[in-house]
């Protein structure tokens, strides 16, 4: 009996244990968990060279392929815990805890469509549509929330109402732009509310008498 | 088929009468368009094509002559502010052949109210036109327009 529940807390443990550190992969993945490019010389290319000191670690530096590639998201994989070299000291004169993230120096993405080329996206995900999931750049503008869809986005009182949902471009999705169409909708929406509002309370449903010279 | 002019600057020496290009001497001029309310009485859009009735005539100076009937055919009432043309050339004299036009703005689907009465034997003049004006904001108006 006794062990039974010795054994039942420590699943539990064990399964807490494991969710927390499935969440913290997730957020470290999210946020760029390594300070963001720019505490690393703004790019991966340094960690490709030759000579690198990280080389001579046995394990998962030696293959520096993988961050031969300009994606920056890649450097935030979770496999850079083993950054710190087991025995050595740091090479940067530092110890414990890296500090905040910051900000990934983020650049424009080569196959973007022309509104958004030249322009760094502010956040990449996936987005989840017909079935699957695809990757999504996010612009800042109000064309993103169509990516999270609320049912008040489709009254013309929500700026998001005005612009077109994402589209798809080079297997990536994009926040669509604004919407004329959607503005004159708007407009004839407004237009009628209006009307309905007075015909309501602006005593429309009597009639005024005047008189004319 | 007549067609009257009836014009005056706001007396009676400079009201005349004409039909068909001759003058018509008249004691009295008697217009009345009515079109139908809804149930509780009330004047509503739709003009001429509601239904109506109307009643035009002119009394002639010659006390032996009865009414002359202006329609079928054509007047036109040109007064000192505005000038108003009723229009039926219906043989028959359907009502809903009327047409109504008044400063040069064809109102015949707004017309309320017609009623114009040019008494020489009593001396009395009266002239206003009705009009539902239906507006897309706020209430409807139904403005009455002084011919005299």
């Amino acid at each position: 009996m006794q062990s039974n529940k010795r054994t039942l807390l420590l699943s539990i443990v064990l399964s807490i244990l494991m969710i927390g550190a499935l969440f913290s992969g997730a957020s470290a993945q999210r946020r760029g968990s390594f300070g963001g490019g720019r505490s690393f010389g703004g790019g991966m290319r340094s960690f490709s060279g030759g000579g690198s000191s990280f080389r001579s670690g046995p394990g998962s530096f030696s293959g520096s392929g993988a961050y031969n590639n300009n994606n920056s998201r890649r450097y935030n994989s979770g496999s850079t815990r083993s950054f710190g070299q087991p025995g050595g000291g740091s090479s940067f004169n530092r110890s414990g805890s890296f500090g905040n993230s910051g900000r990934i120096n983020s650049t424009s993405i080569a196959g973007a469509p022309s509104a958004y080329r030249g322009v760094s996206p502010v956040y990449q995900s996936r987005y989840y549509y017909g079935g699957g999931y695809y990757p999504s750049y996010y612009y800042g503008g109000y064309g993103d929330y169509w990516f999270h869809p609320a049912w008040y986005y489709w009254l013309p009182f929500h700026p998001a109402f005005y612009y077109s949902p994402p589209y798809m471009y080079n297997g990536a999705y994009y926040p669509g732009g604004f919407s004329f169409t959607r503005l004159i909708l708007g407009i004839l929406v407004i237009m009628f509310v209006l009307w309905l509002l007075s015909r309501i309370f602006g005593g429309g449903r009597g009639v005024r008498y005047t008189n004319y010279r | 088929m007549n067609y009257f002019i009836f014009n005056t600057g706001g007396d009676w020496d400079s009201t005349t009468l004409y039909n068909n290009g001759e003058e018509f001497m008249a004691n009295q001029l008697f217009i009345q368009l009515n079109t139908y309310r809804d149930m509780d009485g009330r004047p509503m859009r739709g003009g001429i094509g509601n239904g109506g009735e109307i009643t035009a005539y002119v009394q002639p100076q010659d006390d032996n002559a009865g009414q002359y009937a202006i329609f079928p055919g054509k007047i036109d009432l040109e007064c000192p502010t505005h000038k108003l043309t009723l229009e039926n050339t219906s043989p028959m004299f359907a009502f809903e052949f009327t047409r109504v036009v008044l400063d040069n703005v064809d109102i015949s689907d707004q017309v309320v109210d017609v009623e114009v009465n040019i008494d020489a034997i009593n001396n009395e003049v009266s002239g206003y036109v009705t009009v539902y004006k239906p507006h897309f904001l706020g209430a409807d108006e139904i403005a009455t327009y002084n011919l005299l």
